[in-house]
């Protein structure tokens, strides 16, 4: 039997366990921003209050949101998503846009000043503060995963073995030091525990980033998941 | 024009000697051909079962998509600025190369190789960096006072891509420029000029016809690579540059339609081999290869 990941959604509970949760946050270069902070996401697309390029995915997750917000939908109505409103949003914010392939490259866009502002998972910022890098994040706004977890195939040989490591992952102490070195949250509430004050600073659903958050509804997006996907791609391709 | 198809018949004796002789080279082609059967054969027809799978109206649906149509499109036009840019670089570097000596030779011949040696991720990273937003080609304008204000939006754009893929383009178009210029006599230059033709006579009546089998073999080489160019467009180029490799790409990677992305795949690689053995029949390639 698996350990349980209780903040998991209850629905879930049965499927999934020993993941973690973050956010996809705005993250800015204090050194090129000069002392102004960007705080909401109409600020990322206001061109000429922060100018400068943003980093942005190639794939679609996390996409949808921050436009809708910068569009003032409120966080209560976002679900099921308005695509078509997206994507015109991002249309406007297009030629601002530098899109990386992975959130390496974003990282690296942002230390080496060839973006002003990104859309980039917490971990990633955190991971950039730990180097050293002039590198901030606002939490404000921010849209919370709030959880995911390791996948077993049907059939999978070796089913037991993974299931064990999954309970090994899903122990609170475990998941407290995963957080503490990578910036990623637990989703064992009991795992907080052992999180110092410090530590949950970082953690996208610490009680008060969860409160400032966007928390997606993981049902909603799965019901819309292939025309997210698929229409994300087309507005990629086409200018 | 029939008889350039045709392979000179001692070239025909020899080869039909080595496989049918009493010297066992014939053993010696198991292994590359049964190489050329795992890594090639086995694969294309994979690729060729899949494309069809659902029946020839899903590929050729795929294949006309708009989409595709403007990628294939923009995949020619690509690789034929590329190839027009790099003959006309590549012939003045095998130019160089043949009438330069000592250091400077050495430097432009290091230069070539070197090139050549540097993983082609890497050469392209390098003009991510120089391209990028407060990258190095913008401190240099500044610097030279040739761009004052904004940041430079030259990254993933299509300008961009050109540069890229010249420069990794290059070295195929002056080895063979350069291999069928080598055997240019220095005395024959001489010769002309003794016979009192002018420098543009002399580049009409000697270099020019000289050049003409490395720079059919070049042109060649570069459009046919440029036709499935992908790491290069996919980094220096934006998002809706899509070219035909890109797009397979992205059929594979983000749709997960692995119909039509080996429809697509089928399509360039029909398109490719139709295109040689048209040159090949226009222009004896496989001829000039044996001069190269």
């Amino acid at each position: 039997m698996v350990n349980r990941s209780d903040m998991v959604d209850p629905p879930y509970q049965d499927y999934v366990s020993g993941g973690f949760a973050y956010s996809f946050c705005q993250a800015y270069n204090a050194k090129s921003l000069n002392g102004r902070k960007p705080e909401t996401w109409a600020d990322f697309w206001d061109v000429s209050k922060f100018p400068g390029k943003r980093a942005w995915p190639k794939f679609y997750l996390g996409t949808a949101e921050p436009p809708l917000m910068a569009d003032r939908v409120a966080k209560d109505k976002m679900y099921p998503l308005d695509l078509d409103r997206a994507f015109a949003k991002m249309s406007e914010l297009r030629r601002n846009m530098l899109f990386y392939e992975s959130y390496a490259q974003a990282e690296q866009m942002l230390e080496s000043g060839a973006v002003e502002l990104a859309l980039i998972p917490n971990g990633r910022v955190y991971d950039l503060q730990q180097r050293g890098a002039p590198i901030e994040m606002i939490w404000n706004d921010a849209v919370l995963l709030p959880w995911e977890g390791p996948v077993v195939p049907k059939g999978a040989p070796h089913a037991d073995a993974m299931f064990a490591l999954m309970s090994v992952m899903a122990d609170p102490r475990n998941q407290a030091k995963m957080a503490k070195a990578t910036g990623y949250a637990p989703t064992v509430s009991k795992a907080y525990d052992f999180i110092d004050d410090a530590t949950a600073e970082n953690l996208a659903n610490s009680p008060e980033h969860k409160r400032n958050a966007l928390t997606v509804d993981a049902a909603a997006l799965a019901r819309q998941n292939a025309a997210y996907s698929a229409g994300y791609t087309k507005w990629l391709g086409k200018a | 024009m029939s008889d350039l198809a045709v392979p000179s018949p001692t070239r025909t004796r020899r080869l039909t000697a080595a496989l049918t002789g009493g010297t066992g080279a014939t053993w010696l082609l198991v292994l590359p051909a049964a190489l050329l059967q795992l890594c090639v054969v086995v694969p294309l027809v994979a690729i060729a079962t899949t494309a069809l799978s659902e029946g020839t109206g899903k590929a050729t649906h795929t294949v006309a998509d708009s989409l595709f149509l403007d990628a294939a499109r923009r995949t020619v036009v690509l690789a034929a600025m590329v190839t027009a840019n790099c003959w006309v670089v590549g012939s003045l570097y095998s130019l160089s190369l043949l009438l330069t000596r000592g250091w400077v030779r050495l430097f432009l011949l290091a230069s070539l190789f070197i090139t050549f040696w540097i993983s082609l991720l890497v050469r392209t990273y390098g003009w991510i960096v120089l391209f990028q937003p407060n990258g190095l080609l913008q401190h240099a304008l500044h610097t030279f006072g040739l761009h004052s204000g904004d940041q430079l939006n030259l990254l993933q754009t299509t300008p961009a891509m050109y540069p890229g893929m010249v420069h990794i383009m290059l070295p195929y178009m002056i080895l063979p420029i350069f291999g069928s210029l080598a055997t240019l006599e220095p005395a024959q230059l001489r010769a002309a000029q003794s016979l009192g033709a002018r420098p543009l006579t002399i580049l009409r009546r000697v270099i020019l016809p000289q050049m003409r089998a490395g720079s059919l073999a070049g042109v060649i080489l570069v459009f046919i690579l440029s036709l499935g160019f992908f790491v290069t467009p996919r980094f220096l180029g934006g998002p809706d540059d899509l070219t035909v490799a890109t797009i397979i790409d992205r059929e594979f990677e983000q749709v997960f339609d692995f119909i039509a992305a080996s429809a697509m795949g089928l399509t360039l690689l029909i398109a490719v081999l139709a295109l040689y053995v048209i040159a090949d029949r226009a222009l004896g390639v496989s001829r000039q290869w044996e001069h190269v």
